[in-house]
């Protein structure tokens, strides 16, 4: 059983205030840093705490540079041995998201290779600390400022970002919740079971949390011992900054909107390649269950599944959402052994940055979205699912439609991706397809894995020693 | 792409492991090999795999296969994992095989480069240029391959 109190409060529940932003830093003086931890480590909510009008929320998360520089040293987290301890995915560059080993794979190339992240300011590895912060409108600049000032004065150097007016990544959650494509977000949110008390439809605990390993996840730290305690309560965050090319997208929409067939009214007909792209339609209800036109009102629907359309002809099975959750859909064999409860889960946390575009013409407004993903396993959870986006390999399903295993998520994909299939296939209920011709409609501006420590975990980082 | 594996492991010389090494050998083809054979046929991602030890020296795990390196190390260790413990525990500095961790790094620390150069984008698992691997059907994979004999 997890101690809930235990888990920053970004890892339980999402933050409602309206205004975030994402602040990083290197680190210099590790006492002088311990002392920024020790003033504002208190200032991280707990667990499902209330949201507390006025007051500014902050997140702490580390990168593996961070922790080590924080704990050399440490009597009894030896730095070497924490090294060897956490995932390799995490403490290792070579196999960073930015890494030569890892970028490709993982769709980091053309557009979105890392030669051209953080705007060229500087390299995911220089980030040792991401703070998280949340802020109501009237009290953002000047609880900006104050966090500036304190980390200044405690020899933090911000890296900081010309293209956002903050100098950092900062954006909005948007009141209708709907982000720059125009889909309704934040309605798949995975249900942890944090008592593991194993109730029926509930996730485990430790898709997210590191501490409690066992040998369906068998998260790092593996042994028992002071690393383990540690990292117990926490979880892993990569945070991924994408810009959303809007007028591609929808041109796209306007383009494919011709392919729709007869039943779908010609005044519905971008609705529909646009649902088809994600698998609900942009109001949010899911093409599983309303396939042919969206209810009204909305329905947000969440209990569902594609075993009865191994086809796509409801949802298509390239679609955003059915690629990065396959819920009730068989995995490959290889897949099955790896994962044996199930695709693997992501708690999301992201915002949304940049103006709306204003009319049908790319206005050169960097426009996106900042994601905030959590998780207990970087290479089983995060690379897999991002691995898939570019890839759709890991299920027999694709087989179903013309070279399947090189398909991509419709939304995610990187066409520049060596081998990848740019037809996006689209099932109809007459047994019939049609194929949109796909673009690419994002481009990732940096990407950085970081471990967002539990409460006592912040305790024992903020610590003299 | 298909990419080669040559995990190679300097057997330690004591008594008790190459007893030990005798006696892997001598279950090996009853006992080891049908289930390495069930693993790799269902996973359809390995094209060929062997197990060779030199001189009661070295042993070694040869496979071709594709896929990234890191995106099914894991399949191999937990639908492997007795095999996979009886082999490095002939090696120094074995790993924990229950610890993913421990054995992706063992894994990456004893995988030989071969000679040559990548005809195609072959890596290493630092992301490296590989070594030469010929593939006389312009590295299909096995899925394709297996459609192919199927329309044959």
């Amino acid at each position: 059983m997890a101690d809930i109190e235990n888990i920053q409060a970004l890892v339980v529940r999402s933050p409602v205030k309206p205004f975030i932003s994402v602040l990083l830093f290197k680190l210099g003086d590790a006492d002088a840093a311990r002392q920024f931890l020790r003033g504002y480590a208190p200032k991280v909510p707990r667990g499902a705490a209330a949201d507390i009008a006025g007051e500014a929320e902050y997140h702490l998360l580390f990168s593996w540079n961070g922790l080590a520089k924080l704990l050399r040293g440490h009597p009894t987290l030896d730095v070497e041995q924490g090294r060897r301890a956490l995932e390799v995915f995490f403490t290792d560059s070579t196999q960073a998201p930015d890494s030569l080993a890892m970028a490709r794979q993982l769709g980091f190339v053309g557009g979105s290779a890392p030669e051209g992240w953080w705007e060229g300011r500087f390299t995911s590895e220089n980030i040792d600390l991401a703070v998280y912060a949340c802020f109501d409108a009237d009290r953002k600049a000047q609880a900006l400022t104050e966090l500036r000032e304190a980390a200044a004065r405690c020899g933090l150097q911000e890296l900081t970002l010309a293209s956002f007016d903050d100098g950092a990544l900062a954006g909005v959650r948007p009141r209708d919740g709907r982000l720059h494509f125009g889909y309704r977000d934040g309605i798949t949110t995975p249900d942890i079971d944090w008592s593991d008390s194993g109730r029926p439809g509930s996730v485990d605990l430790r898709e997210i949390l590191l501490g409690y390993p066992n040998s369906d996840y068998p998260t790092s730290p593996q042994r028992p011992g002071p690393w383990q305690d540690f990292a117990r309560d926490g979880s892993h965050v990569a945070l991924a900054w994408i810009h959303q090319d809007v007028a591609t997208f929808n041109k796209f929409l306007v383009d494919e909107s011709t392919k729709a067939p007869p039943s779908v009214p010609r005044e519905l007909a971008q609705e529909w390649v646009a649902a088809k792209m994600l698998g609900r339609w942009r109001d949010g209800s899911p093409l599983a269950k309303f396939p042919d036109a969206p209810p009204v009102p909305p329905k947000l629907d969440n209990d569902f599944g594609y075993a009865d359309d191994a086809t796509g002809m409801k949802c298509p099975i390239t679609s955003h959402m059915r690629v990065a959750n396959g819920r009730d859909q068989a995995l490959k064999f290889a897949n099955q052994v790896r994962f044996p409860r199930g695709t693997p889960r992501l708690i999301r946390r992201g915002f949304s940055y940049g103006s709306p575009l204003a009319g049908a013409v790319e206005d050169g407004v960097d426009r996106g979205l900042v994601g905030l993903f959590c998780f207990a396993r970087v290479n089983e959870q995060f690379y897999t699912v991002m691995r898939w986006l570019q890839k759709t390999d890991f299920s027999d399903t694709f087989k179903s439609i013309p070279d399947g295993l090189n398909a991509q998520d419709g939304l995610f994909g990187n066409r520049a991706f060596p081998g990848a299939n740019a037809e996006y296939h689209v099932a109809l209920s007459d047994g019939s397809a049609v194929n949109f011709q796909l673009r690419d409609f994002i481009r990732y501006k940096g990407v950085a894995v970081f471990l967002a420590p539990s409460m006592t975990a912040l305790s024992v980082l903020s610590a003299d020693f | 792409m298909t990419h080669a594996l040559n995990l190679t492991l300097p057997i330690k010389q004591d008594q008790e492991t190459l007893k030990k090494l005798q006696q892997l050998e001598a279950i090996f083809p009853t006992m080891v090999q049908p289930k390495i054979e069930e693993a790799l046929r269902k996973s359809k991602l390995v094209h060929f795999a062997r197990v060779l030890v030199i001189d009661n020296k070295y042993i070694q795990v040869l496979t071709e296969y594709e896929g990234s390196h890191q995106e099914y190390t894991e399949f191999f260790r937990r639908e492997l994992t007795p095999v996979f413990a009886a082999i490095f525990g002939l090696a120094d500095n074995m790993p924990d095989v229950n610890d993913p961790n421990g054995f992706f790094n063992f894994a990456k620390d004893h995988n030989l480069r071969a000679l040559g150069n990548t005809t195609g984008n072959s890596t290493d698992l630092e992301g490296k240029p590989a070594g030469w691997l010929f593939s006389a059907y312009n590295h299909k994979t096995v899925e394709q391959i297996l459609a192919a004999l199927d329309k044959a």
